[in-house]
């Protein structure tokens, strides 16, 4: 928070630090046997070698994907997990003590203004340039020109369908199709939906714009439109295990898609095709950006440089199947793979409008509640 | 008889006012000391600042603490927060009176049971809850719905030819999950109270001739009000906070007070405002206590004077 | 005809009652059940018994580490807040109604206030003070949201503390603290146990408060279940949360025995059952209301 600027980084870098030792500090509970040493390994390496703190999804921070950086630097990962972007956004306002952080592009300038987040350089980033140049060059990840975050995977957000239910989808259209009653569902989302509808809408040039801004009379539009869509969901929902299973058991016949639902799916012999609708496809792009307040900046930039290196973008895409942002990564991941990811055709970056801050957040939020309060 | 004249003597030869209690009124403090030094450091002073927050504004997605009265001003000017505190409201009621009436005879019949059973029901009672709260509300998540266990259960079982719209996502399915999860909550405090009514005390009223319905309301229901009390205040009071299970387990139409409070404090970053609402909830629940407590004493003290 | 009745009320309540126990298992016999199934979805159909999803949970270090962490946490949660708690019960014996009345509308506040209010309250003001989240942190929410509860169960089974018993044993010789040792704390066992178990379940459970004062690595398995869920659909998590369940279990049981000596202990060393004839008279002294 702004506000904090008062007090002297010093001051809370020695508390940071006093709360990291702390943290270490036996307690009334002494565990023995195999989940102590886990502790005392821990103990061990942040004393040792040292550590950076990564305030990221579960999923990125998975030990299979980090173990190379510790083996190759020497630096631990400590991941401080979050579900959610409030979530996030919270710990991050008031201090947790991480030093990196994975945020979404709609999220880097607007944090970055907050003075939440160090700047970047990247010619410290020997990786950098092999980013594709719709990221490296993308206006999500800069503030007042300088760089705030490092593209490092990105995900389309497309609609994916029941093959067997329903055919040659390839419009928005199928969610607001009064035939599909009941057997619908979306994501709990105010901002996606939004830009679901402004989609379905036609509304093109304010999803091109760096922030994207609506008129008062495009979100009476969205929320209209949002709210003749809820009628004809059965869900609305936020985990990945809820829409697979309900792609999984029928009971949606389409909602909104990603890569990572496929692989599951496609597993499971489940008859189903992820699209990119006519009307266009939303993504979101996840950067790994420096916490401002970070006390391992060398640590930091060190592990930017390995996010976007094949060690960590290639283990990622096999075990999740998320695209790099690197064509130096893409490059490495086995053809067939690639396929699968949705993902030969480079041009497909050409037709995806990611996610970028909207000023009016705050409207959405509320429109989004009373939609869900009308179904 | 005999040990009722014991007891009248005991207290005629040693009713003096220190010989019971606390030795002086600082010892009582010292011992209160930890437990209100809590809250007020943990609980009392960030409230307070809450409130200051509350007066605060956002100016420009910046938190600005100037003095406000914007976030009240939105508050009562948005017809949904009185929809969403009027359906908060009446989920938290029917819960709470879902789960005494369940409740109340589950613990009757606990308090009768033989000490060693007693114990082992109490904690199969209690087990449930060690699983973590996320994983049991996915449970629910995963038993309704269109295709979830208990419709694919009822088609399968031949009890129906199509799923059941009350098994779907939706208000029925919020209720059963939150039942589910708040009914120790009220068993244990109506059991605590329940168990210390002596059988024998019911027995000696029915045989001088007091018909049930009068033993419960002299005997029962006074000894038990504790117990009530603690119970509906424990289900009724969070559950008006609740936004996690509506959320899982509900359909798109199930969003509440809770849900609108948290989305303040996420991308909106409408700090102002989301306190504002907080401070809303926590005055009306403070009525209620008061309420409940009222009622609570009038109804004991009537009951045993009639 | 009158004994048939009052078998068939005496199996029918029973049944009522192991019924009320069934339905509070369902959803932990459902997380047990789909933690066997081969499907890797949180879905029916069945499609086979397998022991793999567990092999998953437990090598994934993080899972394990946040597991260890709830478990710390709750640990010193039931310590504090039962100990907490119980002085506050020393404290209230033969205290005004005035006093009593003040415990019990201050008592409950922090349930009032929904957890994710304060919670943030709380992280709010300690980021103003330069504290950093941790261990101590949660456990000064956890410690917070427990002690109403316990407190409740403390007062009350104090309801039933009978004054003569304090009485005869100073009258007796026995110092208080030693009074309060033996007799006191025998009387007010029921309601220890219960509240230690009380709140190191609820703060094991907790995941509104932990997230909001948690940080910096130091993460409790709710919130690490949360967060993998929103991006996988992975019944490890079932899994080990159905292996939480039934280590939780066992450790219940052997609580439960202990305190199912000490409970007949208690009512064997108080005094004669006559005395129990005082509850009428209660109302007078003891009884809220």
């Amino acid at each position: 928070m702004s506000e904090d600027g008062t007090l002297t980084r010093g001051a809370l870098l020695k508390r940071a630090a006093v709360a990291g030792v702390a943290l270490g500090a036996p307690s009334l509970l002494s565990p023995t046997g195999a989940l102590g040493s886990v502790r005392r390994v821990q103990r061990v390496s942040r004393s040792a070698a040292s550590s950076i703190t990564w305030l990221t999804y579960a999923l990125y921070s998975d030990p299979r994907l980090t173990k190379a950086f510790t083996q190759q630097t020497g630096i631990s990962i400590k991941p401080d997990n979050y579900g959610e972007l409030p979530e996030m956004e919270t710990k991050l306002r008031s201090g947790a003590g991480d030093d990196i952080v994975s945020i979404a592009s709609n999220l880097v300038t607007p944090l970055a203004q907050e003075g939440l987040l160090h700047p970047i350089d990247p010619t410290q980033l020997k990786n950098w340039k092999h980013l594709y140049g719709q990221f490296a060059d993308a206006n999500f990840i800069r503030y007042k020109g300088k760089i705030y975050g490092v593209p490092t995977v990105w995900g389309p957000e497309g609609l994916i369908y029941r093959t067997d239910k329903l055919k040659n989808v390839n419009s928005w259209d199928v969610l607001w199709d009064p035939k599909n009653k009941g057997q619908l569902s979306v994501i709990d989302y105010d901002y996606e939906m939004a830009l679901v509808a402004a989609l379905y809408l036609g509304m093109k040039k304010q999803l091109e714009g760096n922030p994207i801004e609506f008129s008062t009379s495009d979100l009476a539009k969205i929320k209209s439109a949002l709210m003749t869509q809820i009628k004809l969901d059965s869900k609305v929902w936020s985990d990945t295990a809820v829409a697979e299973a309900l792609l999984a058991s029928g009971e949606s016949v389409a909602t909104i898609g990603r890569i990572a639902f496929l692989k599951d799916l496609k597993a499971k012999n489940v008859p189903v095709k992820l699209i990119n609708p006519k009307e266009g496809t939303q993504g979101w792009v996840t950067s790994t950006c420096i916490v401002a307040k970070t006390q391992n900046l060398a640590g930091a930039y060190k592990f930017l440089d390995y996010a976007i290196s094949p060690s960590y973008g290639v283990a990622l895409a096999q075990t999740y199947g998320y695209p790099a942002t690197s064509s130096q990564v893409m490059g490495k991941i086995p053809a067939a793979q690639r396929k699968e990811l949705f993902l030969n055709d480079p041009k497909i970056l050409e037709k995806m409008y990611f996610w970028k801050p909207a000023p009016q957040q705050a409207q959405i939020t509320q429109m989004w509640n009373e939609v869900k309060a009308s179904a | 008889m005999v040990t009722g004249s014991a007891t009248g003597a005991l207290r005629r030869g040693l009713s003096s006012p220190r010989r019971w209690g606390a030795r002086d009124a600082s010892a009582r403090a010292a011992s209160m000391t930890p437990a209100v030094g809590w809250y007020v450091l943990f609980f009392l002073i960030p409230l307070l600042w809450m409130i200051r927050v509350s007066f605060a504004a956002l100016q420009n997605f910046h938190l600005r603490y100037v003095w406000s009265t914007s976030a009240y001003h939105q508050l009562f000017h948005d017809p949904l927060v009185g929809e969403l505190l009027k359906r908060s409201v009446i989920l938290a009621s029917v819960v709470t009176a879902v789960t005494f009436a369940l409740g109340f005879p589950a613990a009757w019949i606990l308090s009768r049971q033989p000490a060693n059973r007693r114990n082992l029901i109490l904690v199969l009672m209690i087990v449930p809850w060690w699983s973590s709260y996320i994983v049991r509300v996915f449970a629910w998540q995963m038993s309704f719905g269109h295709q979830g266990i208990f419709n694919e259960f009822i088609v399968w079982a031949g009890l129906s030819h199509h799923p059941a719209q009350l098994f779907e996502f939706g208000w029925f399915g919020v209720a059963v999950a939150e039942v589910n999860l708040y009914l120790p909550l009220m068993i244990i405090p109506l059991y605590m109270s329940l168990e210390r009514l002596d059988t024998d005390l019911l027995r000696a009223a029915s045989s001088l001739g007091a018909g049930p319905l009068r033993v419960i309301r002299k005997i029962v229901l006074p000894l038990a009000s504790p117990g009530i009390i603690a119970g509906v205040i424990f289900v009724f009071m969070p559950m008006t906070g609740e936004f996690v299970a509506p959320n899982l387990v509900g359909g798109p139409g199930q969003i509440l007070f809770g849900n609108q409070i948290q989305s303040q404090f996420g991308v909106t970053y409408n700090w102002p405002y989301g306190s504002s609402l907080a401070i809303v909830l926590l005055l009306m629940l403070m009525g209620f206590l008061v309420a409940v407590r009222l009622i609570g004493g009038y109804a004991t003290r009537n009951l045993r004077q009639a | 005809m009158k004994i048939g009745l009052a078998s068939i009320g005496r199996i029918g309540a029973q049944v009522y009652l192991w019924l009320i126990v069934a339905f509070l298992f369902f959803p932990a016999l459902i997380l047990v059940a789909f933690s066997f199934n081969k499907s890797p979805f949180f879905a029916l159909p069945f499609t086979g018994v397998t022991l793999h999803w567990f092999g998953v949970a437990f090598r994934n270090a993080a899972m394990v580490a946040a597991l260890k962490n709830s478990l710390e946490v709750a640990a010193l949660t039931a310590l504090f807040s039962t100990s907490a708690a119980f002085l506050v019960a020393v404290g209230l014996r033969g205290a005004s109604p005035r006093l009593r009345r003040a415990i019990d509308l201050v008592g409950p506040l922090p349930l009032l206030v929904p957890a994710m209010i304060w919670s943030i309250a709380l992280l709010i003001l300690m980021t103003r003070i330069q504290i950093h989240p941790s261990v101590r942190t949660v456990l000064a929410g956890h410690v917070l949201f427990t002690l109403p509860f316990v407190v409740l169960l403390m007062t009350t089974r104090l309801a039933s503390f009978q004054r003569e018993w304090e009485e005869a044993a100073v009258s007796l010789g026995a110092s208080r603290a030693m009074f309060i040792r033996r007799i006191f704390l025998k009387h007010m066992m029921p309601a220890v146990i219960a509240g230690g178990l009380m709140a190191f379940t609820l703060s094991f459970n907790d995941f509104v408060i932990a997230f909001f004062l948690t940080g910096a690595g130091f993460s409790t398995l709710p919130i690490y279940i949360f967060s993998l869920v929103r991006w996988q659909a992975d019944p490890s998590i079932s899994a080990m949360s159905s292996l939480v369940f039934a280590f939780a279990l066992v450790l219940v049981i052997v609580i439960a025995k202990i305190q199912g000596r000490e409970v007949a202990s208690a009512t064997q060393s108080m005094m004669a059952r006559g005395l129990r004839g005082g509850d009428r008279r209660q109302g007078s002294s003891d009884v809220e209301g």
